[in-house]
């Protein structure tokens, strides 16, 4: 539990502002599988869907904590929809995906050149261990900041551009873990259960 | 041709920016930043998307786009680097 220390009434003021504005456009994100389920100061929780797939899907939970906004960026972290407990690493739906660096070819035998190529991929929630709950790593989310690894990318450098706003941030997350599925990923693993002879001679 | 009015939606924030279509579509977006106070980074930190999703090329005209007056458009900023 963080400790409040700026003006609840000033956090609290940012916060509804934060929810105002999502429920004016409230339809158009519904649209995108975006559902705002729990709005109670500091605390907001949206559940992401995928409404591309036949049956559509819940995808995962957000739950956002705006203790102290904005003089700190926001709590973010991927929640089972159902329980709203915070997901390990080992159980996230989606890691956040993204491509980086150029598509490198690779030169198999048997292959056309270029025709094979190892797409590198970062991953946007990180932890160091599969039972450790991974964060959201951008700019704009308080454990982004308050690791080590990003002391020289403070939050007053974001603050002004809107980074920790809730849209902003549900985007970034639609972007790389729902809006890139295009199909379930279905594993069929057959056991092989002796012969059939299904006419026997008499 | 006249001037069209763009709902700009930035980070979730609605502004409208009035724009000429010869213009390019990316000339919205430091007035679109400026009428929000989006101050903290430059427009090409940000991306501009259509209702379906579709990213928008900053560089096509306006006119290109068929845009009517009032369609909203959304202006977020990229993820930046992470890790």
């Amino acid at each position: 539990m963080v400790s409040q220390y700026v003006d609840p009434n000033v956090s609290a003021a940012k916060f509804e502002a934060e929810i105002e504005e999502f429920r004016r456009l409230e339809t158009e994100y519904r649209r995108r599988g975006w559902f705002l389920v729990e709005a109670t100061y500091p605390t907001v929780l949206v559940l992401m869907a995928a409404p591309q797939l036949k049956p559509p899907a819940v995808v995962t939970g957000v739950r956002f904590d705006y203790s102290n906004y904005d003089a700190e960026p926001p709590s973010v972290r991927l929640v089972d929809p159902f329980s709203g407990e915070p997901y390990l690493a080992r159980e996230l739906p989606t890691s956040l995906n993204r491509s980086v660096g150029m598509k490198q070819a690779l030169a198999l035998p048997g292959f056309p050149g270029g025709a094979v190529r190892l797409n590198q991929l970062q991953p946007l929630m990180q932890a160091s261990s599969p039972d450790e709950i991974p964060f959201f790593c951008i700019a704009g989310v308080r454990e982004y900041h308050e690791h080590p690894a990003h002391s020289g990318d403070s939050w007053e450098l974001h603050r002004s551009s809107g980074a920790g706003r809730v849209v902003r941030l549900l985007d970034v997350i639609y972007r790389y873990g729902v809006e890139p599925i295009r199909t379930y990923n279905v594993q069929l693993v057959p056991q092989l259960a002796g012969f059939n002879a299904p006419e026997p001679p008499e | 041709m006249s001037k069209l009015d763009l709902t700009v939606i930035v980070n979730g924030q609605p502004t409208t920016v009035t724009a000429e279509p010869e213009a390019q579509l990316g000339s919205i977006i430091p007035k679109a930043l400026e009428q929000t106070g989006n101050v903290g980074q430059p427009p090409q930190n940000w991306e501009l998307r259509d209702a379906n999703g579709n990213v928008l090329d900053p560089a096509r005209k306006i006119e290109s786009f068929g845009f009517v007056s009032g369609i909203a458009i959304f202006l977020n900023l990229r993820a930046g680097i992470g890790g």
